[in-house]
């Protein structure tokens, strides 16, 4: 083998005046990249990069405008007007123009074209161009902060003919944005290059990004270190290491505003005992649950700590055997050598978890040990996500879920915990609990949406309908040639256009 | 080496069969900070990325396709012996649709053919096992029905008929147990060996057997390019799919000789 | 001859038919599909059901797909490529799939014929080592041989013995090295070419103990044509009565190997639930079997000895 590899192969030809790419791995590659029909993280990932929206998030993460140039919002709260850009134009030349937004919003809302992003332009009643650069939105109702709801990716009116946009429609490969870069070459193996738009109206540096499919993911950081992608996405917990120690690689750490929970079906016995789901609760000792797969801060409830929704007077619970017995007995559990019975049956429960969660897997392992160590017994399924959707959501065919919420920066906990929200497959219902997300969904008020999300932080947790785990710290990779770089916790590439390559 | 190979296969038969008798349980054997654990006394194969023995996980993993296995030739059997006699026996039009089945099966490729079933009546070791064995039936229908037809019309038969020997019992006895028993073996070694290989390599892909029950396919997936997790985990199983695999060709190879010989 | 022909082409035809009614009968079926992997699946479902045209009962289904395929239309992917043709998704990769496939099945069974030539009638070692490596599934072989070259590679560069190689990380980079791999790693695994080598070696014995040989020596003639006239026919039939099997080594190796084929992507659209592009790669490989097959008894029938005798 050593004679055999120098003799056979070639040598790299030096790249020379070519500038290097910026590549980069995605398990799969996007499969339609036209904003309207995104699905996946990766055509998110990828549409940051070629499209944009009226407003962004700055580095804070607040919105600051992007196509547009000056807003004003009605005193009434129910229009806003807004001013755009000027020197703006598409990849293929022509002029960005109010048009252009006005056709967006329309497209999205027209049932025809059947968009999964339908839900981002609900609340927008009506939309029309008052001149070239300059559009008006009412809403349905008063709107207290609508810049935060217009990161929406505007797509090129003159493109399409009619606003039932369709998935065959040849965008899907060859998209034209505004965005500072632009899809060149949709490749034959699943690769995608994007190449600078030389009149972008702002500034960026990279030439050339290249997204690269490597659909096995133990594989993604050994590239990494043999120095064949320039970054990763998203590291896997048990590579953290690996590349910790490797001089030419950076890490990333971002947070994403998302928790995870050990969800309990409340319809079902005995999950429907609030004395079990706690004491289930108390026999999880989290930081050993967490210590496998990274680092994360514990929560106590449904927000992350750095939300301005926390409730910080409400602890995290820590693990106490004993009160979880007491608890079980309370609850006519009896203890018969290492199993609860109660009328002689054993509590066995199933939990399931998704299949594409990388982290989810030895989470789940470890929680089973957990628990069959207090005496539960718990069998474990792995789901795919259409499996997931219909056993879970749909049939609530399940005993225990381990899984993750994610939001955006609305973090709005409507559909999940309010009796009639159409993400609460626990079966959840407290009418006060209805009551404070009512409130919060319809006041304008910051302040009050605070205090109100604040008692119901508590009031949730105190209910144990579920077991708050953590908000988990995610890292990217990237090779220490990027510099400038900083990561957006969800769309990744949004701050791309400061980001430079020696 | 026939015999070599039935001796294995009994003993994957055997370990299978008597594992769930041992003390050691998947969920209760997992301790991080014994991770990746060189071979000792305590371990004599070492542990993995979980601090689980890998010794025992490799016994374990047995089940992951013995039992599937098995069922698949169950399978096999009663749908492609039966198919494949009716078509020898009768012939003609029984025999022209029969193996018009036979011909639609076998132009779909085997493993495409249970990729699919897997996708869409769920991923389980039984929907596994019921494929496999459908998707192998019409090889196995072939087989039978040529070596049939060739007879059927043979001195052998002939003979036997002018001895009075019935019609049922002609087939039962003298066809199928006679003349068809070795080639049966055969083929339900073949498709015991192509269904481990299916098997481990759904596993592998992260679509059959999953954590935190073992299989030789999913053992092999997870720990090879940790640091520092040595050899062993990459050794053990693909040794062990590796020996399994050559002992279901020993004895086909030794039946086929027999029947040769004979 | 020629009747010969049409009746396996009709066959052919029949067969795939019966593909058809097989797999949409599996599909139909099924428990779920692809409008559950959106997110707002509920809110969407009544358009889509319709444009994607999903709640039809099974024989309508059948009929309409079957009328599409008569006008050359596999209709479109639903999630692994959102609106794009079939056809468009899969031509390339199908053409490069078959390259390799084809490219396997002459590597194995030339090293197959090659080897039975030097190994029959005797003992030798050759044939268990052969054994040995062949009966290794595709999987683990093309595992090893990734994690093998890679690792003692990037040794070497570490330490400064060679430059970075073109071909450097397997399997990223696209590299004639890489295909050279898959294509030997199909050829080898799974006990392909086990199999071609014992069965080349027991038609050789059988053509040594026919007499052709000696009636060849006896009339002065060249020994080889003699052998490969008699040799090749059968061993071509056999080995396309295992294209099917080929072709499961293929998804396999190409999703471990990153060569975007059809079998990489049908793996993508039986995860995904992409029906439409899983039915049409599935028809695909049938039909491209069921051709291989044609053309082999073609084959066999232009090339056989006895044609003579029974034409």
């Amino acid at each position: 083998m050593t004679r055999l590899v120098p003799a056979t192969l070639l040598m790299l030809s030096a790249l020379g005046a070519h500038a290097a790419p910026l590549r980069y791995a995605e398990d799969r590659a996007p499969g339609i990249v036209n904003p309207a029909f995104a699905t996946s993280m990766s055509e998110a990932r990828i549409n940051e990069l070629i499209f944009e929206g009226l407003f962004t998030d700055s580095q804070e993460l607040a919105s600051v405008p992007k196509l547009a140039e000056r807003a004003e919002v009605a005193a009434d709260k129910r229009s806003m007007v807004i001013g755009l850009r000027r020197e703006v134009t598409w990849h293929d030349g022509t002029v960005f123009s109010a048009d252009d937004v006005v056709f967006t919003i329309k497209a999205l809302q027209d049932p025809r074209t059947a968009s999964p992003e339908m839900g981002r332009v609900e609340w927008i009643a009506n939309a029309e161009a008052v001149d070239p650069h300059t559009v008006k939105l009412t809403f349905h109702q008063p709107e207290f902060a609508p810049e935060d709801k217009l990161h929406f990716k505007i797509l090129p009116a003159h493109h399409f003919r009619d606003t039932a946009i369709s998935r065959s429609d040849p965008f899907r490969n060859r998209p034209i944005g505004t965005g500072p870069w632009t899809l060149t070459s949709y490749n034959d193996d699943n690769s995608i290059t994007l190449q600078r738009y030389r009149d972008y109206w702002g500034d960026a540096r990279i030439d050339e990004f290249r997204m690269r499919e490597v659909a096995d993911k133990n594989y993604q950081a050994k590239l990494i270190v043999y120095e064949s992608i320039e970054a990763l996405v998203r590291v896997l917990p048990r590579d953290l290491a690996t590349l910790q120690n490797d001089r030419k690689v950076e890490l990333y750490p971002y947070q994403t505003n998302s928790w995870w929970y050990v969800g309990f079906n409340l319809s079902r016995e005995p999950m429907d005992d609030p004395r079990v789901r706690q004491a289930l609760a108390l026999m999880v000792d989290v930081p050993e649950l967490l210590a496998p797969i990274g680092t994360g801060d514990r929560v106590s409830g449904p927000f992350v700590p750095s939300s301005p929704f926390y409730n910080h007077d409400v602890p995290v619970l820590e693990q106490n055997i004993e009160r979880a017995a007491a608890l079980l007995r309370e609850a006519g559990f009896e203890r018969d050598g290492r199993t609860w019975k109660r009328d002689g049956q054993p509590l066995a429960l199933r939990i399931a978890s998704q299949k594409n969660l990388e982290t989810a897997q030895d989470v789940v392992i470890n929680l089973q040990t957990q628990f069959q160590n207090q005496g539960v017994r718990v069998e474990a399924t792995f789901l795919d996500i259409s499996d997931w959707k219909r056993q879970i959501w749909t049939d609530r065919d399940y005993d225990l879920v381990l899984s993750l919420w994610t939001f955006d920066r609305n973090e709005d906990i409507h559909k999940q915990f309010h009796s009639s929200g159409s993400r609460n497959f626990s079966g959840y219902a407290n009418p006060e609990v209805d009551e404070l997300l009512d409130k919060a969904k319809a006041t304008t008020d910051p302040q009050e949406k605070r205090a109100l999300f604040r008692q119901a932080h508590a009031k949730i947790a105190q209910e144990q309908p579920m077991v708050f785990l953590w908000t988990l710290d995610s890292y990217a990779a990237m090779t220490t040639k990027a510099q400038n770089v900083v990561i957006h916790p969800f769309t990744f590439f949004t701050f791309a256009p400061s980001w430079t390559l020696r | 080496m026939p015999w070599l190979g039935v001796g294995l296969l009994i003993g994957v038969l055997g370990i299978a069969a008597l594992i769930p008798l041992a003390s050691y349980d998947v969920v209760a054997d997992v301790d991080p900070t014994r991770a990746f654990a060189g071979p000792g006394l305590r371990h004599p194969l070492g542990t993995d990325h979980l601090g689980r023995d890998i010794l025992w996980r490799m016994l374990l993993a047995s089940r992951a396709f013995v039992g599937p296995g098995l069922l698949a030739c169950l399978v096999c059997l009663g749908f492609g012996l039966p198919l494949g006699a009716a078509a020898g026996w009768f012939s003609g039009a029984v025999a022209a649709v029969i193996r018009y089945l036979f011909t639609v099966v076998q132009g779909l490729p085997r493993f495409i053919l249970v990729l699919l079933a897997l996708s869409i009546y769920g991923n389980r070791p039984s929907v596994l096992a019921i494929a496999a064995g459908l998707a192998y039936a019409p090889t196995l229908g072939e087989a039978i029905f040529e070596r049939i037809e060739g007879l059927r019309s043979s001195e052998f038969i002939a003979a036997h008929r002018a001895h009075g020997v019935s019609e049922t019992r002609l087939l039962l006895v003298h066809l199928l147990w006679g003349a068809c028993r070795r080639l049966l073996a055969r083929h339900l070694l073949a498709l015991f060996a192509f269904l481990l290989i299916l098997e481990t390599t759904l596993s592998y892909l992260g679509f059959g057997v999953e954590q935190p029950h073992p299989s030789w396919g999913n053992m092999l997936a997870f720990d090879l390019d940790h640091d520092g997790s040595g050899w062993m985990p990459l050794v053990a199983p693909a040794t062990a799919i590796w020996l399994v695999i050559a002992a279901t060709v020993w004895v086909r190879q030794g039946l086929a000789e027999e029947e040769h010989g004979a | 001859m020629a009747l010969a022909l049409g009746r396996e082409a009709l066959g052919f035809v029949l067969t795939l038919l019966g593909a058809v009614v097989l797999v949409q009968s599996l599909l139909y079926f099924a428990p779920g599909d692809a409008i559950d992997t959106l997110p707002n699946a509920e809110e969407l479902r009544p358009v889509l059901e319709r444009q994607w045209r999903l709640g039809e009962s099974l024989p309508i289904q059948i009929g309409s797909y079957l009328w599409d395929l008569a006008q050359g239309d596999l209709r479109t992917s639903l999630v692994y490529r959102p609106g794009m043709p079939v056809w468009e998704v899969i031509a390339r990769p199908a053409w490069r799939s078959a390259q390799l496939l084809l490219a396997a099945t002459l590597l194995a069974t030339s090293v197959g014929v090659g080897l039975s030539f030097w190994t029959q009638g005797r003992r030798h070692l050759t044939r268990p080592a052969v054994w040995a490596v062949s009966i290794v599934p595709v999987f683990l072989l093309a595992r090893l041989m990734i994690h093998l070259l890679n690792t003692t590679t990037w040794s070497m560069m570490q330490a400064d013995l060679i430059a970075r190689p073109a071909w450097f990380a397997l399997p990223l980079e696209d590299h004639p090295l890489r295909w050279a791999l898959a294509v030997s790693i199909l050829a080898i695994g799974s006990g392909a070419l086990s199999e071609i080598h014992s069965e080349s070696e027991g038609l050789l014995r059988k053509i040594r103990a026919s007499g052709y040989i000696e009636a060849a020596r006896a009339r002065g003639a060249p020994l080889w044509p003699s052998i490969l006239r008699n040799l090749l026919p059968p061993l071509t039939v056999a080995i396309a009565s295992r294209a099917a099997f080929f072709v499961g080594g293929l998804v396999i190796l190409e999703k471990i190997l990153l060569l975007n084929g059809i079998g990489a992507i049908l793996w993508q659209a039986a995860v995904s639930r992409d029906y439409p592009l899983a039915l049409g790669i599935t028809l695909l490989t049938a039909a491209a079997v069921g051709l291989f097959r044609l053309g082999a008894d073609a084959l066999r029938l232009w090339w056989d000895p006895r044609r003579g005798a029974t034409a």
